[in-house]
């Protein structure tokens, strides 16, 4: 294997490999993983989906519910784009996958062997399926390495000189090399980020959730983050992905999926879904993201264009502004004192 | 006030004051010991257990320790339970302390962010893993300030501890003001051993919080 890949390698299921590979090949320490997949014949059948979901129901104990029949698989290598407004149930459905949020309905499947019976083995899930917050959540309480040799130490059990070699690695590769030693207090946002999504790799998941991981940072950060999934993706990650960063979505994911009220409206290419979305909805969304010049105000005073030109303006519903709705995220992150 | 009654009077000070801090460390080990699992108890929401702990807290927070040492002294001898005046003034200052440790300690956890917790189960934490290593030690500092607070509040809750019988500084001043009538001496050595006591403790007290606050977390 080579040392510089960002992940493990993946023996690469699709590929037209010689001899019989049984279940993902992943790197040291990844028994774990190879251990519960399921008995994935030799290359006979077609590989199951790394991650599939069936009729995925998440009601709160209120009433509301945020995800509806959610059906969709994920193929490994894949990098799904989770658009959709807020409050459409885009995190609850990550945080449903790794079983943070039970569900009340439906089934998920890793690999073909469904996580959702009773007796799921949480512990072991959430390690086969990293999850980077919007937040970063590290640890405060340790240093940048503390965070990255936590889990693999004290969860994994593995050996602590090769968990903190392949620390070390990971980070010289997210440009970090010089800050292991540091709090995450002294870490810029961006940097905060990018530690964060190694301790996810640390512990060598198959699938990674990225649950809007650049809305919190200002602006000039978002592009080293968005750097380094944009790498994880080269490598062959399996990643699903929810952001409010358009242009990032169009360019890294394979497949959109366009969230509303807990459903998924739409589904498609990204080249597909942004320039010629199905649904109303989907078209409504994409508009929020567009900008025009305002024009002058007319005697009519009605002032700004729509997209839909040529035709009668149409007569927008009193909805959300033309800007993303997000609230201004707090600058940072913890401060419990 | 006369020199050569300080002393005569500074042995038995002296003694009392170690007999003071003997069982003020071992009621304070017994209250942070009971603190800790009630406020673990408390956190992690054992089903039968945190009632109980509720309980507790209530019971030992709204009675005097004055009351709580009268029913330890003279109440458990009528169920054949006879403990010595010391026993029975670290047991005491244990079950005060203990609800405030526990306060203390709930608080801490309560002050760690949530997120914390999920973002170690996202890891592959188990919910116990994630106290330990995660919730805890963050927790921890965040309630070093209430902690010390609350030792240097039980080594002066030690004051009460005459009424059963243990020869502590209080014990040892009333004594010599009952015998000896020097009530000026006796009080003000009294002032000063608590003094000694007490303000090298709360001295240590604000290095260890100011060192918790630069060893501090946050963004």
């Amino acid at each position: 294997m080579t040392a510089l890949h960002l992940i493990p390698e993946v023996a690469p299921a699709l590929a037209p490999v010689a001899g019989p590979v049984v279940g993902p090949v992943v790197g040291p320490g990844a028994d774990v993983a190879a251990a519960v997949t399921p008995d994935a014949g030799p290359a006979a059948r077609p590989a199951p989906p790394a991650l599939s979901l069936r009729g995925v129901r998440k009601e709160y104990p209120n009433g509301f519910v945020a995800l509806d029949d959610v059906t969709f698989d994920v193929a490994e290598r894949e990098i799904i784009a989770i658009l959709g407004p807020s409050g459409c149930g885009k995190s609850t459905l990550l945080r449903c996958v790794n079983g943070l949020e039970p569900i009340q309905a439906g089934t998920i499947a890793l690999d073909g062997a469904s996580v959702t019976g009773p007796g799921t083995d949480w512990s072991e899930v959430r390690q086969r399926v990293g999850m980077v917050f919007q937040n970063y959540e590290l640890f405060p309480h340790l240093t940048v390495l503390g965070n990255l040799l936590l889990g693999p130490l004290k969860v994994q059990k593995r050996a602590k000189a090769e968990a903190t070699e392949r620390a070390l690695e990971l980070l010289a590769r997210v440009g970090l090399a010089d800050r292991a030693g540091d709090y995450p207090r002294q870490l810029s946002g961006g940097q905060k980020q990018r530690v964060a999504i190694v301790r996810a790799l640390m512990m060598q998941p198959e699938v990674l959730l990225l649950d809007e991981i650049t809305a919190s940072l200002d602006p000039e950060m978002v592009r080293e983050v968005l750097d380094v999934v944009l790498e994880l993706a080269a490598d062959g990650m399996t990643m699903l992905i929810v952001t409010h960063e358009m242009s990032f979505a169009r360019a890294i994911a394979d497949r959109v999926l366009f969230l509303d009220a807990g459903q998924i409206v739409e589904q498609a290419t990204p080249d597909v879904f942004f320039t010629a979305p199905a649904t109303d909805r989907a078209k409504q969304f994409l508009n929020l993201f567009e900008f025009r010049t305002p024009t002058k105000k007319t005697a009519s005073g009605r002032g700004v264009g729509h997209r839909g030109d040529g035709a009668r303006p149409e007569r927008q519903p009193r909805g959300p502004t033309p800007w993303p709705s997000q609230p201004t995220p707090r600058p940072t992150a913890h401060r419990p004192s | 006030m006369e020199l050569a009654v300080f002393r005569e009077y500074l042995p038995a000070y002296a003694r009392a004051a170690l007999a003071t801090l003997g069982i003020a460390a071992l009621g304070i080990v017994l209250a942070t010991a009971v603190g800790l699992v009630t406020a673990v108890v408390q956190y992690a929401q054992v089903p039968v257990a945190r009632r109980v702990a509720a309980v507790y807290v209530e019971l030992s927070r709204n009675t005097p320790l004055v009351v709580q040492l009268f029913f330890l002294y003279y109440g458990l001898p009528k169920v054949g339970l006879v403990w010595g005046s010391g026993t029975c003034a670290v047991v005491g200052l244990g079950f005060l302390g203990g609800s405030y440790m526990a306060e203390a300690f709930r608080s801490g956890l309560d002050a760690v962010e949530p997120a914390q917790t999920q973002s170690a189960l996202a890891l592959g934490f188990g919910p116990a893993l994630a106290l330990r290593h995660v919730v805890a030690p963050q927790a921890v500092a965040l309630a070093t300030p209430a902690f010390t607070a609350n030792v240097i509040f039980l080594i002066k809750e030690t004051s009460v501890v005459s009424i059963v019988a243990y020869p502590d500084l209080v014990y040892v001043a009333k004594d010599y003001i009952g015998t000896d009538y020097n009530t000026a001496e006796a009080l003000f050595l009294l002032v000063v051993f608590y003094l000694l006591i007490v303000l090298p403790v709360s001295l240590g007290a604000a290095a260890l919080e100011r060192r918790v606050r630069r060893a501090g977390f946050g963004a």
